[in-house]
């Protein structure tokens, strides 16, 4: 319960009486005559019942302050009807402080046999007591009629129908406690002996009869009396308890956030939604509640924020999770929410980062269920927490791909990404990529991933690039090479015959099994060394083919270099025709440049062809035993092909003893 | 037909409204007959209950206007609706005192046909003859003893007559339209009745001269009567029998201007016969 909380106030006071007329008699402050018209009506009365004396409060805006005053019957007075009235003049923020029961305590009606001091006690301020005021028991019906009046959102002024005035009179000081200054300011109530419908400035009025037309459209009447428990809401059973209650959970909640009283329904709104979190109710629930009644994002923010706000902070009003209450904000919308002030963007990150990755995507795909707003920032936030599995999910959502290739290219550059693709995309994806990351990213990515989307990327990349990067990440898949650049042969060709162009080794080999003479002659023979020594030790079909065609281009030519491409490659070519084969296409290069057309022996036709090569020139033992060391078991035959006189037969017996581990003797049979 | 009752605090305003009413209610009047009530009339009927009981009517709270609402009939068989607002005394007294209208009182004003002007022979501050100013601007000055201590003015030192012609004049200023009829009524004329002056214009243009001088010259824009009215017949102090088995309504008398007996619906039947039947 707020006491004066250590702060000493003192109140004005005034006393009016009659004299020459009802009028003031004493004050501690000056009042202009002009303005003591506008406090008279305030301060006088008729008893018309036996009323010990009644009691007024009003704000009195000539004077900026706030009267509240008790009036008592003057019958020692020779004219009758005349009154006593004291009031006390609290200015706005002496309002805020003090403990309106305390104030009860310092009325005191005049004593008309020394009526001379009694005018000297009225002219000084009075302190207010800093005293905690006990609550009173006061009677339900009572309570609930002045809180249902007080807070209801009618802007008619109410009558209260109730017998005992100075119990209305306490229990309108407990209802006025209840108020923050902002509100207790601007009530206005009084007690009479008996209602009267018509015009009045008071909001809430009590008196033990009504008098004058019933049925007034300008008034409300309201019989505290006869009031039921079931006839009031739930909500006014709540504020009356928390008026008697100042130290309740409720009356803290209360206080919290009723200060401002933006408009008479506030109040009841508070209970109402106090009410609502006391049962299960849902974040949703809870969110258009509070949306409905303070439908701009500034108005009511400390209960927004304590309600939907960080639940790490802002937990103990309920403990929603935070969550539960993003996605009730969000799908309430901005029209009621701040959500900067809720610091929405980054609880979500939040909630990206933790365990609600997953909720937090349903959320995301679930956006055009929410405003535009919200959705944006969902968009938003997703697209910055968004792993490349996520956008893989997702690839029908092309305003998220857009947005990624934007903002996000990291995503693309994700080897996770590509393998998550499923299946692999349309081309679309790749473009995208390409114009996110750019080609180099692009093809680093997709190396991690595999042949097909580098496959996919063909058109899409400049043709060295991918042939590279085919090259590494697929040096034996000439399937994969020539689905790539099927129909792209001719631009890699072309960069080929751009100076100073230079493509890998196995980019080279790659060239040559897949694209065959055709390719192979744009260069000269030299240039397909350094392929033809990578197919030396390989034995898949890359290297056959590849082999295969510069040796066709190799035994075309006399040239030295041509010699060091047959050594190169007559092993693999030469081993391939024995165990397995060579490709058709490529076979058909070689085949014509072989003597004996009529011999179904290749590796034998082979064979024939090089010791016609070796006549030719002369050959070393290294050359010879790095032609003969790849070549396989059959290799040894070519010794029979040379005569025992021979100088090359005994270069060969040499060569092939010393790669005699090498082969599987044939001869040793 | 709107009317106001226009008098500073206890000139008799509500007292005349429950005598009124009461005549009206019960034995009636030759010249006006009640033919509907408008409005509630539980405090004319608390009213008629203080003076059956030789009580004075209770003073008119500054906060509340009691509406008197009424449809009569006259002689002549012209209908009217009458509103008399009873309002406090003090509304008038604060207009007066801070030179600003009463808003409530101001409106009345600006819809009224009619006044009824009420002075009390014991509320009334005469203020000093013409000839005592006289002596002092010819003569010569008094004495200075340096005893008295200036005393400084207030409205409420202004000579009765003075404040209600002070009162007629801002009326016109504020708008109120003219002509408007206004009916003097002297209340408790009982007490005045038999003294030096034998009919209430003799008494006001003695007792309240600036006031009918004013009326006089100014008959124009304020056609008006003067009337003597007793609602309580007597001073209630005093133990007459014969009072005291009377009721209230029987009581009271009045006079018009010359004196003689007229009945006490007299200066609302003047004010009505300005005007048209509504």
């Amino acid at each position: 319960m707020r006491q004066n909380d250590g702060v000493r106030v003192k109140v004005d006071q005034l006393l009016f009486g009659y004299r020459d007329g009802h009028e003031l008699l004493a004050s501690s402050m000056e009042i202009e005559p002009r303005v003591r018209p506008a406090l008279l009506p305030h301060a006088d009365a008729r008893f018309e019942d036996d009323a010990p004396h009644y009691l007024v409060g009003t704000p009195i805006p000539e004077v900026q302050r706030y009267l509240l005053a008790r009036i008592w019957p003057a019958p020692e007075l020779p004219r009758p009807g005349a009154v006593w009235s004291h009031g006390l003049l609290l200015d706005r923020a002496s309002l805020g402080f003090v403990d309106p029961l305390a104030l009860e305590q310092l009325f005191r009606r005049p004593s008309t046999e020394s009526i001379g001091e009694s005018m000297a006690a009225y002219s000084r301020p009075l302190e207010v007591p800093d005293s905690r005021v006990a609550v009173p028991g006061l009677p339900e019906p009572l309570m609930w009629g002045l809180c249902w009046t007080a807070y209801s959102s009618t802007k008619l002024p109410t009558f209260v129908l109730w017998g005992n005035l100075p119990e209305a009179e306490t229990a309108l000081l407990t209802l006025w406690r209840q108020q923050p200054a902002a509100a207790r300011a601007r009530l206005a109530f009084r007690t009479r002996g008996r209602a009267r419908t018509g015009a009045s400035p008071y909001d809430v009025q009590v008196a033990p009869a009504l008098r004058g037309r019933s049925g007034s459209s300008d008034m409300r009447i309201l019989d505290a009396r006869r009031l039921a428990r079931s006839e009031v809401p739930e909500w006014v059973h709540l504020l009356a308890r928390g008026a008697e209650e100042p130290s309740s959970d409720f009356s803290h909640y209360f206080r919290r956030f009723n200060t401002a009283a933006l408009r008479s329904d506030t109040p009841s709104v508070l209970a109402q939604l106090w009410l609502l979190l006391e049962e299960p109710r849902s974040p949703g629930e809870v969110a258009s509640f509070v949306g409905a009644r303070f439908p701009k994002p500034a108005m009511m923010r400390p209960l927004k924020v304590a309600l939907f706000g960080d639940y790490e902070r802002e937990s103990d009003l309920w403990r929603a999770r935070d969550l539960d209450r993003i996605i009730a904000v969000l799908r309430s919308g901005p029209l009621a929410f701040d959500f900067q002030q809720l610091e929405l963007p980054r609880r979500i990150d939040r909630l990206w980062e933790g365990e609600a990755r997953h909720e937090m995507l349903e959320v995301f795909d679930d956006r055009q269920a929410l405003g535009t707003s919200a959705a944006a920032l969902v968009f938003d936030r997703a697209l910055a927490s968004m792993g490349p599995v996520d956008l893989a999910q997702r690839t029908a959502d092309w305003a998220l791909l857009s947005a990624a290739a934007e903002r996000r290219p990291d995503l693309f550059a994700h080897a996770a990404f590509w393998r998550a693709l499923d299946p692999p995309e349309s081309s679309r994806i790749v473009g995208l990529a390409v114009a996110a990351l750019g080609e180099d990213q692009l093809v680093e990515a997709l190396l991690a991933v595999g042949v097909d989307w580098l496959v996919l990327a063909a058109g899409l990349l400049r043709p060295t690039m991918l042939a590279e990067a085919i090259a590494r990440v697929a040096p034996t898949d000439l399937d994969s090479w020539e689905r790539a650049f099927s129909g792209l042969d001719a631009d890699l060709v072309a960069e080929l015959g751009r100076p100073g162009q230079q493509l890998s080794p196995a980019v080279m080999l790659l060239l040559a099994a897949s694209s065959g003479m055709e390719v192979v002659r744009v260069l000269p023979i030299a240039s397909w060394l350094p392929s033809a020594r990578l197919a030396r030790n390989r034995s898949d079909l890359v290297a056959r083919a590849g082999a295969t065609t510069l040796l066709a281009r190799a035994l075309g030519s006399k040239s030295k270099p041509a010699k060091q491409v047959m050594i190169e490659c007559f092993g693999v070519v030469h081993k391939a025709l024995d165990e397995v084969d060579v490709p058709k296409r490529a076979w058909k290069e070689l085949e014509p440049l072989l003597p004996d057309h009529n011999s179904r022996d290749r590796p034998g036709r082979l064979r024939k062809a090089l010791v016609a090569r070796m006549g030719e020139e002369a050959w070393t033992l290294d050359e010879l035993t790095r032609t003969l060391e790849p070549a396989g078991p059959q290799a040894a035959r070519i010794v029979k092909l040379v005569g025992k006189k021979n100088p090359l037969r005994r270069g060969l017996e040499n060569a092939l003893e010393k790669v005699a581990d090498e082969l599987v003797a044939p001869l040793r049979r | 037909m709107r009317v106001v009752m226009l008098g500073f605090r206890e000139t008799g305003k509500s007292t005349y409204a429950v005598g009124l009413y009461g005549g009206l209610a019960n034995a009636g009047f030759a010249t006006l007959k009640l033919v509907g009530l408008l409005d509630a009339v539980g405090f004319l009927n608390e009213g008629l209950g203080r003076l059956a009981a030789r009580q004075p009517i209770l003073r008119t709270v500054d906060e509340q206007v009691e509406p008197i609402a009424l449809t009569l009939r006259t002689d002549g068989g012209s209908e009217h609706e009458l509103h008399i607002p009873d309002r406090s005394g003090e509304a008038l007294r604060g207009t007066s005192y801070s030179r600003q209208w009463h808003r409530g009182l101001l409106d009345e004003l600006l819809e009224a046909r009619g006044l009824l002007l009420f002075v009390h022979p014991l509320q009334l501050r005469p203020g000093e003859p013409v000839e005592t100013a006289q002596k002092i601007v010819q003569g010569p000055p008094p004495a200075d003893d340096g005893d008295d201590v200036p005393r400084r003015w207030t409205p409420d030192l202004m000579p009765s007559d003075v404040q209600m012609v002070d009162i007629l004049q801002e009326m016109v200023e504020a708008g109120v339209s003219t002509p408007i009829r206004v009916a003097v009524v002297v209340s408790a004329w009982d007490i005045v009745d038999g003294e030096e002056w034998d009919s209430p214009s003799s008494w006001l243009k003695e007792r309240v001269a600036l006031l009918a001088q004013f009326l006089e010259a100014n008959a124009d824009r304020f056609p008006s009567a003067a009337f003597g009215v007793s609602v309580q017949g007597s001073d209630f102090t005093a133990d007459d029998a014969t009072f005291r088995e009377k009721d209230p309504w029987e009581r009271t008398w009045a006079v018009d201007a010359a004196g003689d007996a007229v009945e006490l619906a007299a200066p609302v039947s003047f004010l009505l016969s300005g005007s048209a039947p509504e």
